[in-house]
């Protein structure tokens, strides 16, 4: 395959990336076993998310998120154009797309964030009210800015840790496009596991599975809290904005 | 037949207006005195940036283990945000290796300050990316503007090539087999070590380069101007790590055949760079420089709305000069614009002049001019 992209300026063709030398690793070596106390640590309150809606002027609704772990720092902006006319043949529904771009770093190859992209679309298929959206299509696009972990490196970070967030931030972003939603879904994950819920935990309207070791109930049981949490954060948000407006 | 025909006048709200008649409803909001975003003509738009923390030398960087940003900046300008990212690769340059010969010793070059040769300064490789609501390839905007930002920069003069070059180090392995980096710039060299970087330094020579990566949100008006001041802020946040070789690569050697006649003996080495030891990108701080755009528009006398009395006598401007543009209205309806690059004295780097419907005189030019010099003296002061 010879193709150069000619719409984009490449730079000179020998050049290599920058690559850092693993000097520093020995200091990170053990960090794996801890990460489940890392992780029962933010479940105890450490974790904090910064929300903010209505950034992207020119879509139709937006979310700003910025979640702070004890060991890790993500900045998500999502942004929802539609519902808006689609071309072609008469459709009883709305077509919702789910697009998934990182800013900054480019760490994951495109087939991780299709598989991803691909059961964000089945989440919000059940939790979009499509048969209210006929002939339109609804394109979701999600920006991540910013996606660190101080206990991990980088081959372990995986696209699952960041899953929720994009979750919590394609139905903020719902919600300020005026886009009707079944209800509001939010996700938990526990270790590769990750469960969206709706309808106050009593619905599983997604469920993203990478390691089967774990017993399922337990799996269950630990993102729903998540979910509660993280529901009860966006709830808080929307009222206090919807207060702040009047 | 005598029906009589009523003609009752549409009247659309102000927000419906702008849509079908921007034109239009820019000359009214002109008429008034002021624009559409409710700016006054030759009012900027607030600017606030920071580096976003997103370089691996940012002071509350969390992830210096993997993150390969060496400079970055995000630019809120009205509802617009602009994220640049500057990333690095390193090339190796085959051509010059006989003028480093020449080149002993290390200190640096006298820079050719001065005379603006092209060929003396280097650039970065731009990727503009606006977000619009749509996948695809990039738009004539995105390639228009990272062309430009790319010719600019180098025609600019900011990055000198001698600051790209890599000063390449040498990893060694003592006896107790710690390893050590060994620079020949630092100060602590022991003599041996240094003759061996020299010798082996004649063989092979590295540059920097610099790739930025630019994602614009709510894209509102001209971007071109935005684009440049991002990056422009972010190149001066610009650390370049330190770069070694492997003691045991530097005498490597694999033979390489080409076309089966001439074989040659190709080294080669496996530059890594230092996590902890960088040095800042010296630019040339004198060509740092900042761009502003302003717009000309003639006011249309029909249009006006009536003037009161006692306005009458006043001597009405019917050439505007409009800075910062912004809104669907303003793009579309002035067409002639004045860009310009400019540092606060005046040392232009770049000046855009499109015709376009209206009259733009010498006088107009200048008070351009003075608007983009006190502009740039503005962004100027807010480098942190």
């Amino acid at each position: 395959m010879n193709v150069q992209d000619r719409r984009r300026i490449l730079g000179p063709q020998n050049a290599k990336p920058i690559t850092f030398s693993s000097v520093r690793s020995e200091t990170d070596a053990g960090s794996s076993t801890e990460d489940d106390n890392a992780r029962l640590v933010e479940k105890d309150g450490q974790g904090s998310m910064f929300i903010k809606s209505g950034l992207v002027s020119n879509a139709n609704g937006s979310s700003y998120l910025e979640l702070n772990g004890n060991s890790h720092y993500s900045l998500l902006v999502t942004s929802v154009y539609g519902p808006r006319p689609i071309r072609g043949s008469f459709t009883s529904q709305a077509t919702v797309s789910v697009q998934f771009k990182e800013v900054t770093l480019e760490r994951w190859s495109s087939g991780e964030v299709m598989e991803i992209c691909n059961f964000l679309t089945n989440v919000f298929n059940a939790v979009i009210r499509l048969e209210r959206y006929p002939k339109s299509g609804i394109d979701i696009f999600l920006n991540l800015i910013q996606h660190s972990d101080s206990k991990k490196s980088e081959e372990d970070i995986s696209l699952v840790s960041i899953l929720p967030y994009c979750i919590n931030g394609i139905t903020l972003a719902l919600v300020d496009a005026g886009i009707e939603v079944v209800d509001m879904v939010s996700a938990g994950r526990y270790n590769r596991n990750v469960i969206a819920f709706g309808k106050n935990g009593e619905e599983i309207v997604g469920y993203w599975q990478d390691d089967n070791e774990e017993d399922i109930l337990n799996v269950v049981q630990k993102c729903r809290e998540e979910y509660f949490k993280g529901r009860e954060t966006m709830v808080n948000y929307l009222v206090s904005k919807n207060s702040d407006s009047m | 037949m005598s029906e009589s025909v009523e003609f009752t006048p549409i009247v659309f709200p102000p927000r419906v207006l702008a849509r079908i008649s921007p034109e239009l409803s820019l000359q009214r909001h002109l008429s008034l005195g002021v624009r559409p975003c409710l700016r006054a003509f030759e009012e900027f738009r607030e600017v606030e940036t920071s580096d976003g923390n997103l370089s691996r030398y940012s002071p509350k960087c969390n992830n210096t283990n993997s993150n390969n940003i060496l400079g970055s900046n995000v630019l809120k300008s009205g509802s617009t945000i602009v994220i640049t990212s500057i990333t690095g690769g390193i090339v190796e340059d085959t051509l010059s290796s006989n003028e480093l010969q020449e080149d002993d010793g290390f200190e640096p070059k006298e820079s050719s300050m001065g005379t603006y040769d092209k060929s003396d300064f280097a650039t970065v490789y731009p990727v503009v990316d606006i977000e619009r609501g749509r996948v695809g390839l990039p738009t004539d905007e995105e390639m228009i503007i990272s062309q430009m930002l790319h010719d600019d920069i180098r025609s600019s003069g900011i990055i000198p090539k001698k600051a790209l070059e890599v000063i390449c180090g040498i990893r060694t392995t003592d006896r107790d087999g710690k390893p050590a980096i060994l620079y020949p710039d630092s100060d602590d060299m022991e003599s041996a070590d240094l003759i061996k970087i020299l010798s082996y330094k004649q063989t092979r020579k590295w540059n920097y380069c610099l790739y930025a990566k630019i994602k614009v949100f709510s894209r509102d008006g001209p971007l071109y101007e935005l684009c440049w001041n991002s990056l422009m802020y972010a190149l001066q946040t610009v650390q370049l790590p330190r770069a070694f070789v492997d003691e045991r690569a530097t005498d490597l050697k694999i033979p390489v055949r080409t076309r089966g006649r001439t074989a040659t003996i190709r080294e080669t080495y496996d530059l890594l760079c230092d996590p902890d030891q960088s040095v800042q990108l010296s630019l040339n701080k004198s060509n740092i420089a900042y761009a502003s755009r302003c717009g000309v528009i003639d006011v249309d006398p029909d249009v006006q709305l009536p003037e009161d009395d006692d306005q009458m006598e006043l001597d009405r401007q019917n050439t505007i000069l409009v800075a910062d543009l912004q809104g669907e209205a303003e793009e579309t309806s002035i067409t002639s614009t004045i860009s310009v690059i400019t540092d606060a004295d005046g040392s232009f780097k770049s000046v855009t002049l499109i015709g376009g419907t209206s009259n733009v005189s010498p006088e107009i030019i200048k008070s351009a001019f003075r608007l983009a010099k006190k502009r740039s003296q503005d962004l100027a002061s807010k480098i942190l």
